[in-house]
């Protein structure tokens, strides 16, 4: 007869790790493939991701009209166009809406049924997050590549390793945003204002990643001053290596960068949660 | 046996914001917080042993809930120890919360918007629970629950009950050691709520897991529990059995008789304070001491023609403790002042953990 210990033996700190995140990669496909189910069943949410997705048409008509005249700067109107119908794709790709659910999750006692589980709260929102791509680029896709091919001007890099490249920084542009919104969140914790935060992110990086006016048409200081922030490095970065304006060097930056500012916010989120959660008053039950 | 709860000296405050009603109210408080702390859990000790079913009761805002969220792990406590199942709960570890859960009759964890089975499948996967076991145990839930049927809909169009049963099912299907279950019944008619109690009793009989529960159904309490926990205002004012403290607090049973004829007021007062009479049905207040006695003497001097002797309803018994408490602890009853007396309650909070 084998004697069954009363508590479970404590594994050491190191293979418990280990264990927990053989267990959370087990758990992805279910939760991709649930949160994917899940996706389909918000058909106005859907809708509605394609006509807030076209933003940058407007930007396009304004430079166009004012690119007839000739090239501004390095841009002609060729590139424009390819700049816009791009961005629109790739803000697609790396857009990320978890804010409001994690503020109200926080604040009224959410979160408390996915703390009660053996596997961290955020990797819902990570999953929730990465099981909406692909039927975004489903439909957003398609008729982007079309129009792109149908007008004449657009130079895209279509070479298969620039489009590996693109797709790798994208990737990671994607989880730049999301763990820096993650973070921006988490400030819920402490204060009521976490969604007026994540506004003043919203405006700044609208601005300084390129989703409004392309950086290369800003003044040098503030192209300068950018390079210190993680802005261009989630949308611009990719978007210009996708239209093959980045020389090799810029591209080894560029990498360098976005894996150094996403230390730098998984650090930060494992801060303020470590932080946070003693706060965490389990409200609303 | 080492016990599956054990509670030393726990204490949780909460520092709550206070803002006067009304415009001026809005902007002084936009200016200068206010806080006062409210004393949720003061100094609670208790030990559970394994496969025992305790209830934990209290009016609202007794800190029943609160000590149920510290011995799950979702809250830190202010000071004083827990441990569950030999874990230290705000830890969080896996180990441990693979053996406990918390159902809140009024949170859900279900998926809203997918059917239940869907939320199933994902604490299959995030539990990591075997294919075969998971079957098992889906299966024996299915029975016990009456589920057949309800996996398949989506949670938002299954009815309250359905949606309950489709909640414990889900907080289950990892077989844990220890469940709390916070108002497990709340809000669900009277033949669910009977299931429901079935059911966990039946969970217990065949699993052997502990239960730490809250209801403000004394039914609930009555059939499940025979230990209980009465806490108010933070403190605990009672452990124990729930029949001993029935005879402690109410010193009297209740005697009903059924007459052959309807008789006046005064035929009834001299054997007991009479509570109720409806022509030819009566009921007494009796001295618990002298039941027999009494009743003895009804059966001759009265046409009775049925006579039953009651304990008093639950209800009764914890309105009485807490009453009681009231009369008893004066500084207790001092501590639940207005907030602006209270404010300078914030200086002598100890071990305040402020960030």
């Amino acid at each position: 007869m084998k004697a069954v210990a009363e508590t479970p033996s404590r594994p050491s700190r190191f293979s418990e790790a280990l264990a927990a995140l053989g267990a959370t990669l087990r758990a992805y496909p279910t939760l991709l493939r649930i949160y994917w189910a899940r996706t389909l069943e918000y058909r106005i949410q859907i809708l509605i991701w394609i006509l807030s997705g076209a933003v940058p048409l407007v930007m396009l008509a304004v430079w166009l009209s004012m690119a007839r005249e000739g090239p501004i700067g390095s841009f002609d109107a060729g590139t424009f166009v390819g700049y816009y119908l791009a961005a629109i794709f790739l803000r697609r790709m790396t857009g990320v809406w978890i804010i409001w659910d994690l503020n109200r999750d926080i604040r009224t006692g959410g979160l408390s049924a996915r703390l009660l589980r053996p596997l961290h709260p955020l990797h819902y929102d990570l999953a929730r997050t990465l099981a909406s791509r692909p039927l975004q680029a489903m439909l957003v896709g398609p008729p982007i590549a079309l129009a792109l091919y149908l007008y004449p001007g657009p130079q895209l890099d279509l070479a298969p390793i620039n489009l590996l490249r693109v797709a790798a920084a994208t990737w990671m542009a994607l989880l730049l945003e999301f763990f820096f919104q993650y973070a921006i969140g988490l400030t819920a914790f402490w204060t009521s204002q976490a969604v007026a935060f994540h506004e003043v992110w919203f405006f700044i990086k609208a601005l300084g990643s390129g989703y409004v006016i392309p950086l290369a048409l800003m003044p040098e200081s503030i192209q300068q001053l950018l390079r210190w922030t993680p802005f261009p490095l989630v949308l611009s970065f990719p978007l210009e290596m996708l239209l093959g304006r980045l020389p090799p060097e810029r591209i080894a930056y560029g990498f360098i960068a976005q894996g150094m500012w996403l230390a730098l916010a998984i650090a930060l989120v494992t801060l303020l949660w470590h932080l946070g959660i003693r706060r965490y008053e389990a409200f609303g039950a | 046996m080492t016990p599956a709860i054990e509670v030393f000296h726990l204490h949780k405050y909460y520092r709550v914001h206070h803002k006067a009603p009304g415009l001026m109210g809005s902007l002084r408080a936009f200016f200068h917080r206010r806080y006062r702390v409210v004393r949720a859990v003061e100094d609670i000790s208790f030990t559970i042993e394994p496969g025992e079913i305790v209830g934990f009761l209290g009016p609202n805002g007794a800190g029943k809930t609160t000590t149920l969220k510290i011995l799950a792990g979702l809250l830190y406590p202010t000071a004083g120890e827990v441990r569950v199942l030999g874990f230290i709960p705000q830890r969080r570890e896996r180990a441990f919360l693979r053996q406990i859960t918390l159902v809140m009759g009024q949170k859900q964890q279900l998926l809203w918007d997918l059917p239940a089975i869907e939320t199933f499948l994902l604490n299959r996967a995030v539990y990591g629970i075997p294919e075969a076991e998971f079957r098992r145990t889906l299966n024996e839930l299915m029975e016990l629950l009456d589920l057949e049927g309800l996996l398949t809909k989506q949670v938002r169009k299954l009815s309250l009950g359905e949606r309950m049963k489709c909640e414990l099912a889900a907080a289950l299907l990892h077989r844990p050691r220890v469940l709390f279950l916070d108002e497990p019944t709340i809000g669900l008619d009277v033949t669910m709520q009977a299931r429901i109690r079935d059911f966990i009793r039946e969970y217990n009989r065949r699993t052997g897991a502990t239960v730490l529960l809250t209801s403000h159904y004394m039914a609930d309490v009555a059939a499940l529990c025979r230990r209980v926990l009465v806490i108010h205002r933070g403190h605990l004012l009672y452990d124990g059995d729930l029949e001993a403290l029935a005879e402690r607090v109410t010193p009297y049973r209740i005697v009903r008789v059924t007459m052959a004829q309807p008789l006046p007021m005064n035929a009834l007062s001299p054997f007991g304070e009479v509570l109720s009479l409806n022509s030819h049905r009566a009921e007494l207040r009796v001295p618990r001491a002298r039941t027999a006695e009494i009743a003895a003497a009804m059966l001759t001097a009265l046409p009775v023609t049925d006579l039953a002797i009651e304990e008093p309803p639950v209800e009764e018994v914890i309105r009485r403790v807490f009453a009681e408490a009231a009369q008893l602890e004066p500084e207790l009853a001092a501590r639940w002042r207005e907030p602006e007396e209270e404010t300078g309650l914030e200086a002598e909070a100890p071990e305040w953990t402020d960030g």
